[in-house]
């Protein structure tokens, strides 16, 4: 699902999830069965747990002697019965199989978002996917829930689930193992490298602080709190920043001073996928933060810029943030105008505050990696836009005629 | 993938048990997990039964059609991998077929095709309902069940990439009408 399309399905969640159910009585198990089994359950429930009562000291001694080390995560040993994969014949099964994958985002106490390292998994299943883990699922080290644990975006863990059991009523599948490797980190993509959601971009005349550290106790004061995580030995790889549940990246500018900026971990991403955002930035969720290599880009069919009728919404929409930076994670929506000359496209989140007033201010749109037109601004909160493709984005001013069909491997600045 | 017998794994019972576990109810009761059944019955019953009422059926004929459907899962001997979803496309067939007979029989009952939902905060279901059925039951598959793609092609019948552009289709469709309104 792009991210276009997220937002309509959420909302039918939302309102599918309204649907009244039928009375309770009609769909829960006849009661002439819970009628006739309630006293034998009864008793059998009252035996059990005599017997349970009496024997258990005797099991806990003869299991504790029993096979040495045992099972993984013998800390865990008194939650060990109610636990998954908890046998060695458990273990084995495809349901505790260990996937190992980064953590993009912790969503409660036991949810948690995890993009796999390998992306041929991934593949098979969302990338992130959506885990959630219950009073079964086999915690390591022990701890009583995932926000426990301690685990932070850019954490590395393991997963084991069933695929193939129901989803839990969250929608995540259910975890029956989770192994904390490392509990925070920057992002980090075995067969990959990461995909980042910027929120802000420097300016030409932004002067960061000397250090990421400066920098983030500068533009943050409110938050004492915080980790660093280089991405590299360099002094001047980016570095990753949690602060809590909230991070954030911080980049070396020209001069040598660190920018910081809020920055979400999307999920890993495959070299393949970015030689195809490469030849068509427009497809990505925010190609900027990939830097791929720059290539030129194809031409536009037919060798001109194309018109209004000839693209779609969508290509707008991803060109926005494609054009300029401004528009990055702003979630454009575009629909084509009644006299089918342009797109008037509104923003779901205001643009960057690259200038105080966005009424009339004119943004190139990228398609295919090249420019093909631009953007008027509407408004002085910019949050509507007038688009215009091809020539008519030049008849209008918005941009030059030289400009228009280059290749714009990355989204404008300034 | 690992196939399991999932309705009769969760239920506790036999794959190679009476033909009609509902026939005897001493059968039930001696293979019957109870809090198992109950488990994935509470789970899926929800989600079928407004998934069933986003593919436009009535309530009164998704809360019939799912009821036929667990009664028919349970006996079954073969394998239901995914049983929500098996569970959604047999009450799909049921509800169609209910209407159908219903055409037939009594072709004025037809057009009360009424929702119970009174429209306020529902204007994206009531776009969905005026979707072609294909697309309903795909968008419906995937987003409300919460099938894969692959799941939705096999339980439709259809294939991956039909899947794919109804997906797209039908969303874009649902996005466009919003906008409009």
């Amino acid at each position: 699902m792009n991210p276009y399309e997220r937002p309509v399905v959420d909302r039918l969640q939302g309102e599918v999830a309204q649907i009244p159910l039928p009375p309770r009585e009609r769909w829960t198990p006849p009661e002439r069965h819970r009628s006739r089994l309630l006293p034998a359950l009864a008793a059998t429930g009252a035996v059990v747990a005599l017997a349970v009562i009496i024997a258990a000291p005797a099991l806990e001694r003869v299991s504790s002697q029993g096979e040495g080390v045992g099972a993984a995560g013998s800390s865990t040993a008194p939650r060990a019965a109610a636990l998954a994969c908890a046998t060695p014949d458990q273990a084995t099964s495809p349901a505790c199989r260990l996937i190992t994958g980064r953590v993009v985002e912790v969503l409660g106490p036991q949810l948690v978002r995890v993009t796999p390292d390998a992306l041929t998994i991934a593949a098979d299943f969302e990338n992130p996917a959506l885990f959630e883990a219950d009073a079964r699922t086999r915690i390591e080290p022990a701890a009583s829930s995932i926000g426990a644990a301690g685990v932070k975006p850019g954490g590395r863990v393991q997963v084991a689930f069933d695929p193939l059991a129901p989803k839990t009523a969250s929608g995540a599948y259910a975890l029956t193992r989770f192994v904390v490797l490392s509990a925070v980190g920057a992002p980090d993509c075995t067969n990959g490298t990461p995909l980042m959601d910027i929120a802000r971009f420097p300016q030409p005349t932004t002067h960061g602080g000397a250090t990421p550290e400066a920098a983030f106790r500068s533009a943050y004061p409110g938050i004492p709190d915080f980790e660093l995580f280089p991405y590299g030995l360099s002094p001047q790889t980016p570095v990753w920043v949690v602060a809590g549940t909230d991070t954030y990246e911080a980049t070396i500018l020209q001069d040598g001073t660190w920018f910081i900026s809020p920055a979400k971990f999307v999920r890993c991403i495959s070299f393949e996928e970015i030689r195809t955002f490469s030849q068509s930035p427009g497809s990505s969720p925010n190609p900027s933060s990939l830097r791929p290599a720059p290539t030129d880009p194809p031409p536009f069919p037919g060798g001109r810029a194309p018109t209004a009728t000839e693209v779609t919404a969508q290509q707008v929409e991803a060109g926005m943030p494609s054009g300029a930076a401004i528009f990055a994670a702003t979630d454009p929506k575009c629909v084509l105008s009644a006299d089918q000359t342009s797109f008037r496209c509104a923003l779901s989140r205001a643009p960057a505050p690259e200038i105080p007033n966005f009424l009339d201010a004119k943004e190139s749109l990228v398609i295919g990696g090249r420019v093909a037109g631009g953007c008027l601004g509407l408004d002085r909160g910019g949050m509507t836009w007038q688009c215009y493709i091809g020539q008519d984005a030049v008849d209008r001013a918005i941009v030059g005629q030289n400009l228009l069909g280059q290749p714009a491997p990355y989204p404008g600045r300034g | 993938m690992v196939r399991l017998a999932r309705l009769g794994y969760f239920m506790g019972l036999s794959r190679t048990g009476p033909p009609a576990l509902f026939t005897s109810e001493s059968a039930v009761e001696a293979r019957l997990d109870r809090s198992e059944w109950q488990r994935v019955y509470e789970e899926c019953f929800p989600r079928v039964f407004r998934a069933l009422v986003a593919a436009g059926a009535r309530p009164d004929e998704a809360e019939d059609a799912l009821h036929d459907a667990f009664e028919k899962a349970l006996t079954r001997q073969d394998e239901i991998v995914r049983p929500e979803g098996w569970l959604f496309v047999v009450g799909l067939r049921r509800w169609r077929s209910h209407r159908i007979r219903s055409a037939i029989f009594a072709p004025l009952s037809i057009l009360q095709h009424t929702t119970e939902m009174n429209g306020e905060g529902t204007e994206l279901l009531s776009e969905m309902r005026r979707l072609p059925l294909r697309q309903r039951q795909v968008l419906a598959a995937r987003y409300l069940v919460g099938l894969s793609q692959d799941e939705t092609a096999a339980a439709l019948g259809i294939a991956r990439g039909t899947v794919a552009a109804h997906t797209t289709q039908g969303l874009a469709k649902l996005r466009k009408r919003l906008e409009v309104r």
